[in-house]
């Protein structure tokens, strides 16, 4: 019996949306997309939290220009910091530098320990920024929140990461996760008046879930996350964010 | 002090084990404790007794273990315990510290999470970081009782 278990389902019990923002494969841009839903739901003034649960190599800290800080804690726990109106916890924070080589139980350990020694406070999101892949991250979360947590999946439209979707979707259905939708992320690029699919159109159709939005390729993405996170910058990026955040909102109760 | 948060972990996993079993009497409620967290067991012990109040642990006796921490390199072989790594740990958390808003101290991050002693340490014979802490990590707790 690990106690954190138990401290992660009372943390936990306080927030009243757990949103668990996962993909199969790297490098599809879930961080970015885990952060801009985070400062969306800020800007409709709804309290956010963001949990950076990737262990190997935490970018949320980046995302949000946190180079150094001063963590703190207490009886509760460790308080996570703030930044654009969102509670950022990330082992990022703690070592912005070093390599985390864990393995096999530690990082079931280290998850509970995210999940349980974070003292978020009420919150009416907690954004979890789930690692790629299937492995022990997603499955010890998925068993720390039951059937209280849902799901975003965060894909490119290319067909290499639509197979690795494919068994992230039949875990979900296996863990009764329920999934809201399918965001996929460097869609197109706009090019002049041309648009550009480089992986072609939308495959949500083909992966039984709902599009809740198409993410452009910017280019200028880079240069806002450098002067700050400013990813609102991002115009059409940004655009297709609130659209999938309103629509998690519409479809979170049904 | 955030040894109140662990303890309220421990008595809520303890009450889940009196359930499971359907005891009717708990005896006493065994606490194995990792030592790389460096809990003060002082602390667990009086905020047990807080969180026990008015449940069937109430009477029962709490017994802490601390577990010695042990690591093994899985490159070179070589084992050692935690002493022989402080001034490393030291070194390598130096810049990593947690301020104890309560205490007014700083606490290093294994405090708090105790895996992360893998991002914080090494093998104190060659150097590596592929190694493995074969005991001395988390808490467990067992229930005795009929």
């Amino acid at each position: 019996m690990d106690p954190r278990y138990y401290l992660a389902k009372q943390k936990l019990a306080k927030i009243k949306r757990k949103l668990l923002v996962c993909s199969g494969k790297g490098g599809v841009g879930k961080s970015i997309v885990a952060a801009s839903l985070a400062l969306a739901y800020a800007d409709m003034g709804k309290k956010v939290g963001l949990l950076d649960l990737d262990l190997h190599g935490p970018s949320i800290p980046r995302i949000f220009s946190v180079k150094k800080t001063e963590l703190k804690g207490g009886r509760a726990g460790m308080y996570p910091i703030e930044r654009k109106g969102v509670k950022i916890a990330s082992l990022g924070l703690i070592t912005p530098d070093k390599p985390i080589p864990v393995k096999g139980r530690v990082k079931e350990g280290l998850v509970l320990d995210l999940l349980g020694e974070i003292e978020w406070g009420e919150l009416d999101y907690l954004i979890i920024d789930a690692p790629p892949g299937t492995g022990d991250e997603l499955t010890v979360t998925l068993r720390v929140l039951g059937t209280e947590g849902k799901a975003v999946i965060v894909t490119t439209p290319s067909i290499l990461s639509l197979d690795v979707v494919k068994r992230l979707i039949a875990l979900l259905k296996d863990e009764k996760v329920p999934i809201i939708g399918v965001i996929e992320n460097l869609a197109y690029i706009v090019c002049g008046k041309m648009l550009i699919e480089p992986f072609g159109s939308s495959k949500a159709s083909q992966l039984g879930v709902k599009l809740l939005a198409r993410l452009p390729i910017d280019p200028n993405l880079e240069q806002y996350i450098v002067e700050g996170g400013e990813l609102k910058k991002a115009a059409a990026f940004w655009g297709g964010i609130l659209r999938a955040a309103k629509a998690v909102e519409e479809l979170w109760g049904k | 002090m955030h040894e109140w948060s662990v303890s309220d972990g421990i008595v809520k996993a303890a009450l889940a084990a009196v359930a499971k079993n359907s005891l009717k009497k708990v005896e006493e409620v065994v606490v194995y404790v990792g030592e790389l967290a460096q809990l003060d067991i002082s602390i667990l012990e009086e905020a047990v007794k807080v969180f026990s109040e008015n449940t069937v642990l109430e009477r029962a006796r709490f017994r802490f273990e601390v577990v010695k921490a042990e690591f093994e390199c899985k490159k070179c072989g070589a084992t050692w315990t935690l002493k022989d790594v402080v001034k490393i740990i030291e070194e390598e958390t130096k810049t990593s510290k947690i301020l104890d808003e309560e205490g007014g101290e700083y606490d290093i991050p294994l405090h708090y999470m105790p895996e992360i002693v893998y991002a914080f340490s090494r093998c104190p014979k060659c150097g590596s970081r592929d190694f493995e802490v074969k005991s001395g990590l988390g808490v467990k707790v067992e229930v005795r009782g009929e």
